[in-house]
Formats: structure tokens, C-alpha cells, sequence
């Protein structure tokens, strides 16, 4: 079904959901997942990053680090010992940009990402109010292919509690 | 900027005479010797005001303490003193050239600067982002070390994108005797494409007869700010040539400020041109936006005119240094319902504190960067807007670092992003809408 599936990696647990579809998708099709997380930029124009030692260079210094730790993270979620179709990349950049850059030049079938990053990690998350984030939005409208978004199954329960879902509120529109 | 201890090279006295030498002409003997210390530089300059009125920080100081002492010990100095200056002459000056507006003899304070920059470079110092640039711009001609395969490709990415909006919307590359060449600043194929999609939709739209180069794209000039004065020339040598190849008419700048600087008027020079003229004209960004909207080749939606307060950040290279605050201001008023402008203005307008290679000498400078650019901050602050037009890629960073730094709650946009969110795109260009299937 697929070839090459790219995972979009925020290192942190609001994208959990999308690492396991993806990994799960890729499984199916015996495709090649790409786990790629792009190094976000401090500027519009410019190629200082943030990362956790704060504004830097993004040079390869940094970019092997980061694979080191990427590695940590998501192949400790695969299960088999030594996964052989699973690529790790490091870009740096504006994340939506990148990540369209990548997929039209790796010509990737499927990107698979979270519905948001957290850019700050000691903040609450309020999923009271599930939102897509500015990347998930550019990216599902730019992308090359197709683009899966993964909630976390609180994310569903909270949408439920907050109100209608889109598809409750347009059938009811239909009917009036 | 201090020296390393692993940095014991030993000074090139020699080398500091020859620069010494080839540069002691009237123009650099009558500028060091004719200031009276009357102060009205100091107070024009924005590192000053923000730093309490620190003397040592007044314009006069800084090019006596660097390249004054240079001559007066006729390059006899150890490689402390070479690090003190390189610390006046990169962290505390942008070469904004707005103290040679309030000196009365007219000294060209920026020129001592970026003599002494290139005496530093010989002596191999030079701020590490800079540094990169200028490997970057040696091994591949542009400041990001983008292949010409790499940025073709970027080119037609951003035409198939542009298509969804505008029909009809290529990127023609070196298309010979076009009207304009049209040259960006490598960090928009590199971080930020939309930008090159943006310019292709006002083109199109416009129906204007333009190309892109495949070399000699790269309008900026990093090597001229980092003291490289020979790899300076050959850059912009390589984007004045690639345009009298293709025959054609003007080479069209993007909204980047220095590049302006540099095709416009310090490039000629750099490149070696006896007449101190570019081959071709220079046509920048603001001025043929500006030109599009006054003859109605790009008409403005009225309904869709910036209704919030909106201010307008002069570049020291567009305005003061290009003559171009007119310009910008008429296209500014086309735009917005309420603009409102900065105090002061025009050419008299402060430097935000990112230019003369300061975005690009990286976070290492940012402390500094921040504390400097409060005059601008408090500039925007003043006018109430709510959104701060910056025609220039290091403005546009630096006032979105200002605006983080200092809570303005400002929103920072380009002239490009607001045309293609205002103009009327003629039914010609509309793409045809696919009707949409209700699905449930």
C-alpha cells in the first residue's frame, strides 16, 4: 500500500498516537518509516535553532545528538530488536516548511504527525480545547501526498465532552 | 568578542601596513583628522542612546579607538588590541550610516568601520556566523552553501504551489532578455520558500516579463560585512555578470535591505567597476511594488485593507542609504486604512539593530542585539501599531526578536505577504474550482 512513510517527531508524548499509527501503518505495507523532526527555527530568515542548550547553530554537531536522542525515544517503542526499514532525519528550519521539502523530495506516500507540538513541555495542556496546531494545518494543506493526523484517544474523549463534533454539528445543518 | 586562549597566531604587521597604506587616500586622512568631537554623532547613534549615553559608544569614539589607533601605531598593536576592536567594530555598529547624516564635515563613520573589518579579516577575525557565510559563499556562491540544483528545484516547488492559487504561475529560470532578473536572499529558499512563491504570484499577477537566474542568484553580500573585500567583489561580480549574459534589463532585489547596499552602490566598487556603476540598473522590491499599485498593474481590495494600526520599519540600506522612505510610505498608505509612522522617520529613521551583519553573527551577539535594539522598540511602541511592515529579512528577525523580548504584541509582516493577501487576483488568474463532493 505504501512505500515510504514519514513520521514527524516532536520528542514529546502528544505525538505517542501518531509514532504507534505510523509504526503500525508501516508494518502493513512493509514500508519504510522515515522519522524525521525538524530543528525549530528561532527566525522567519534565519537558521538559529533552539534545542535544549537553547539558540544555536544547527551543525552536525547538533543534528548527531539529536538523532542519538530521536533513536533513544522511538526505537525503544519498536518492538523487533533490530529495526532495519526504520531511517532516522534531522532538518532544521520552519517544521511545516521542512517537512513538505522532505516529502516531495524523498517522494513519500504518507506523512503521519501529532495534531500539535508542545513548546513548552512544563506547560498544561488544556484538552478541554484539542486544536491543530499551525504545522498540522500547513502540512495537511501543502503536503504531497497524504497526511494522516493523530489524536490521543483524550483528545477524542474531550472533543466529545466539549460539544458536538464537526460531523454531529454538519448533519444537523443538512437537516435544517 | 574576545580572544581565545587557544588563539595565539602572531599579528601580520605587514599586512596591517599594506591595508594601512592602500587605504590612506584624502577621503580616510580628512575623516580622522577632521573630527572636532562635537557629540552630534553620539547622539545619533541608537548603540548610545540605549546604553545611558555611554561615550564609549558614540560613533566618534569607536572609529578613533579602532582605526584611528591603527594609524597612529601604524599597525603596530598585539592581537589583544585587535580583539577590543573587533568587539567596537562588529557588536557595537551596524554601519547604519545614520551619524554621517548629523556629522557636520559629513565623516563616513561606517566606511572607517568596514576598513577596519577588513584590516580584522586579514588577521583571520571575523564573528563565527559571519565566518560560515563567507566558506558558504566561496564554495557554492551563496550564503547558504544551496546548490543550484537544490534552489531550481525549490523554484518549482513553489511555482506548482503557487499554481493552487494563482493560475498560470512560473518561475522562469534564466530566461534571456527578460525585464527583470529577479535575486533573493539565499535564506528564502532555505527557510522560508513561500517567500519565492509570493514574489512569482505579484509577478504573475502583474504580468511582468521576469526571470531567476540559476547562478548569481544570491543578491546578499555577507563577505562585504565580514571584511572579505575581495570574495565581496566577486559576489556581487557573479550577479552583475549572470544579468548582462541573459541581456537583461534590470536586476529586481528582493526585500533585503544590504543587498540593495550592495548591488546599488558598494558593489560596483567591490566588483572593480572604474565608472562606480552597476552594468545594469538596480530596481529594489519597494520601489516597483510601490509602482505596481500606483499604475494599477496590482489592484488593492479595498474591503480587504489593513484596518489595524500598522507602522512602517525604514531599512537603513532601502531608506536612509537607498532614498527609497517615500516609496515605501506611498505603497504603505495603499495598504493600510490607518498607518501611522515611527518618531523618527524616513531617512532619520533609527537602525532596528539587525543590520550591518548582526542577524547572521548569530545567538552568540543576541544578548546585545536585544539590549540595542530597545530604541526600536520603543519606536513601535510609541505608534500603537499593531502591525510593523519590515521590507527586509534582517529587520523583519530582529523586530520579531524585539517584539518577543519587549511584549510590543506587534504582528511583523513583509510587503509581499500583505500584497498577496490584499490583491485582486483578475479572473485570468483564478484556478478553476473543483466542486467538492458532499460527503457524510
Amino acid at each position: 500500500m505504501y512505500q515510504k512513510i514519514l513520521f514527524c517527531a516532536d520528542l514529546y508524548a502528544s505525538s505517542d498516537y501518531a509514532f504507534a499509527a505510523a509504526l503500525d501503518l508501516a508494518e502493513r505495507s512493509e514500508a519504510e518509516l522515515i522519522i524525521l523532526h525538524v530543528l525549530e527555527s528561532r527566525h522567519r530568515y534565519s537558521g538559529h535553532v533552539i534545542t535544549e542548550d537553547g539558540e544555536t547553530w544547527a551543525g552536525p554537531e547538533v543534528f548527531e545528538k539529536l538523532k542519538k536522542k530521536l533513536r533513544e525515544y522511538y526505537l525503544i517503542r519498536i518492538e523487533r530488536e533490530d529495526p532495519q526499514n526504520v531511517r532516522v532525519e534531522v532538518r532544521a528550519g520552519i517544521p511545516w516548511v521542512e517537512i513538505c521539502r522532505f516529502a516531495r523530495k524523498e517522494k513519500v506516500d504518507l506523512i503521519v504527525m501529532g495534531p500539535y507540538t508542545i513548546h513548552d513541555p512544563k506547560a498544561p495542556l488544556d484538552l478541554e480545547k484539542p486544536h491543530l496546531g499551525h504545522n498540522a494545518q500547513e502540512v495537511s494543506l501543502r503536503a504531497p501526498c497524504q497526511v494522516s493526523i493523530v489524536t490521543s484517544p483524550k483528545q477524542r474523549l474531550a472533543l466529545e465532552k466539549a460539544g458536538e463534533s464537526p460531523r454531529e454539528k454538519k448533519r444537523k445543518r443538512t437537516q435544517e | 568578542m574576545h580572544r581565545k586562549e587557544s588563539d595565539t597566531r602572531p599579528v601580520d604587521v605587514k599586512k596591517i601596513r599594506e591595508l594601512l597604506d592602500a587605504n590612506n587616500g584624502a577621503r580616510i586622512r580628512t575623516w580622522l583628522s577632521l573630527c572636532s568631537r562635537c557629540g552630534l554623532c553620539a547622539e545619533s547613534c541608537f548603540f548610545y542612546l540605549a546604553h545611558d549615553r555611554n561615550p564609549k559608544l558614540s560613533p566618534a569614539y569607536k572609529f578613533k579607538a579602532t582605526l584611528g589607533e591603527l594609524y597612529r601605531r601604524k599597525g603596530r598593536v598585539d592581537r589583544d588590541f585587535l580583539y577590543r576592536c573587533a568587539d567596537i567594530v562588529w557588536g557595537e555598529c551596524t554601519t547604519c550610516k545614520r551619524c554621517s547624516m548629523y556629522c557636520p564635515f559629513g565623516i563616513d563613520v561606517a566606511t572607517l568601520i568596514a576598513t577596519t573589518r577588513i584590516i580584522l579579516y586579514s588577521q583571520g577575525i571575523t564573528p563565527e556566523g559571519l565566518a560560515r557565510a563567507v566558506v558558504n559563499y566561496r564554495e557554492t556562491g551563496n550564503q547558504m552553501g544551496m546548490s543550484s540544483e537544490d534552489f531550481v528545484d525549490t523554484c518549482e516547488w513553489m511555482a506548482e504551489e503557487s499554481r493552487d492559487e494563482i493560475k498560470g504561475v512560473t518561475i522562469p529560470i534564466d530566461k534571456v532578455g527578460a525585464k527583470y532578473m529577479y535575486t533573493v536572499n539565499p535564506r528564502e529558499p532555505m527557510f522560508y520558500p513561500q517567500d519565492l512563491a509570493m514574489a512569482a504570484k505579484i509577478l504573475t499577477v502583474a504580468e511582468e516579463d521576469w526571470t531567476m537566474p540559476s547562478t548569481g542568484w544570491d543578491c546578499t553580500n555577507l563577505p562585504m560585512f565580514a571584511g572579505d573585500r575581495a570574495l565581496a567583489g566577486q559576489v556581487v561580480r557573479n550577479m552583475y555578470e549572470k544579468a548582462v549574459a541573459l541581456g537583461v534589463q534590470a536586476i529586481l532585489i528582493t526585500e533585503c535591505g544590504h543587498a540593495y547596499r550592495s548591488a546599488l552602490f558598494e558593489g560596483p566598487y567591490l566588483a572593480g567597476y572604474p565608472d562606480g556603476k552597476p552594468p545594469v540598473p538596480i530596481v529594489h522590491s519597494v520601489q516597483l511594488f510601490y509602482e505596481y499599485v500606483r499604475d494599477g498593474r496590482i489592484r488593492i481590495d479595498p474591503a480587504k485593507k489593513l484596518k489595524e494600526p500598522v507602522t512602517y520599519q525604514d531599512p537603513c540600506n532601502v531608506s536612509r542609504n537607498g532614498g527609497l522612505w517615500e516609496e515605501g510610505r506611498k505603497l504603505v498608505q495603499f495598504l493600510a486604512e490607518d498607518f501611522r509612522d515611527m518618531n523618527p522617520n524616513r531617512e532619520h529613521n533609527h537602525c532596528c539593530g539587525g543590520g550591518g551583519g548582526y542577524i547572521p553573527m548569530g545567538p552568540e551577539y543576541k544578548a546585545r542585539r536585544m539590549a540595542s535594539g530597545r530604541v526600536k522598540a520603543e519606536q513601535i511602541r510609541a505608534t500603537g501599531a499593531k502591525i510593523v511592515i519590515a521590507p527586509c529579512h534582517n529587520c523583519f528577525d530582529q523586530v520579531s526578536d524585539l517584539n518577543k523580548e519587549y511584549q510590543l504584541g506587534v504582528k511583523v509582516m513583509s510587503l509581499k505577504e500583505i500584497l498577496c493577501e490584499l490583491m485582486v487576483v483578475p479572473e485570468k488568474f483564478q484556478p478553476e474550482l473543483v466542486e467538492e463532493e458532499e460527503t457524510d
